[in-house]
């Protein structure tokens, strides 16, 4: 059968079952630029599209002592806003 | 695999059934007839397919209808009230911001969702909002231009509180 499917896993637990079970079968959405051009020209024809948009656990922008750690489902767009990044890193906006 | 989801646009909701992999573009274009939204590059390149997604822009190309579900998605057809244009749409066609037209639309909610944040942007900050949207006829000096414009009718209008 040469179809998608489609989840939206609620935690990182769901999420790391899906990729388990689905190998590589698990394509995973993020912002999509990747992935849905690979699906549009064709080089991916089926598998199950995991979006992990929702996970908060992948989300959130957190400053430690030298350092700045930035989940994997944070959007350009969010690091744009981001107060936390304006003042020790301001190349990094740019 | 089909999947019926409820998408609520410019305030609406549509009931669609789409594949899993179809892209928020096409269902506004082909489904709900919403052909302001544009098919430029599909790749997430030139901007053309713009849309607010709760209230920030993002491409539709690269957006699939599944994963935005029930969430507040405007394209450029909801800006209007009744007959009256949206003031960026106004000083969009004041300052002569549109050539061929194809960018417009994204460019005009790249706009919105700068001035709604930054009610008097600079023309740098402009710049910068959006420079996700290309114009292949060049004509950003219009389009910033009418930018600042509608973003000083927006200001005047909220001063009136008549917006």
């Amino acid at each position: 059968m040469r179809d998608f499917q489609f989840v939206k896993p609620r935690d990182l637990n769901e999420l790391l079952s899906i990729k388990k079970e689905k190998g590589g079968k698990a394509l995973i959405l993020a912002g999509g630029t990747n992935l849905l051009v690979y699906i549009k020209d064709g080089v991916f024809k089926e598998g199950v599209i995991v979006d992990i948009t929702g996970l908060e656990a992948l989300k959130g922008i957190r400053r430690e002592k030298d350092r700045v750690e930035i989940g994997p489902a944070v959007t350009i767009a969010d690091l744009l806003d981001s107060e936390l990044l304006k003042k020790p890193s301001p190349l990094f906006r740019r | 695999m089909k999947i019926s989801l409820k998408l609520k646009v410019n305030g609406r909701i549509h009931r669609v059934t789409v594949k899993p992999n179809e892209i928020l573009l096409n269902v506004l274009r082909d489904r709900l007839h919403l052909t302001g939204t544009k098919y430029g590059c599909g790749i997430g390149e030139c901007g053309a397919c713009t849309v607010l997604l709760g209230g920030r822009a993002v491409l539709s190309c690269q957006t699939l209808a599944v994963s935005v579900a029930g969430r507040e998605i405007a394209t450029i057809e909801g800006l209007q009230e009744g007959s009256k244009l949206h003031p960026i749409q106004e000083a969009f066609i004041d300052e002569g911001a549109i050539q061929c037209g194809f960018c417009t639309p994204g460019m005009v909610l790249s706009a919105k969702e700068l001035i709604d944040s930054n009610p008097d942007p600079s023309p740098e900050q402009i710049k910068d909002a959006i420079r996700g949207n290309l114009c292949r006829c060049t004509g950003y000096t219009n389009i910033i231009r009418a930018v600042q414009k509608g973003a000083e009718i927006m200001r005047n209008e909220k001063k009136g509180g008549n917006s």
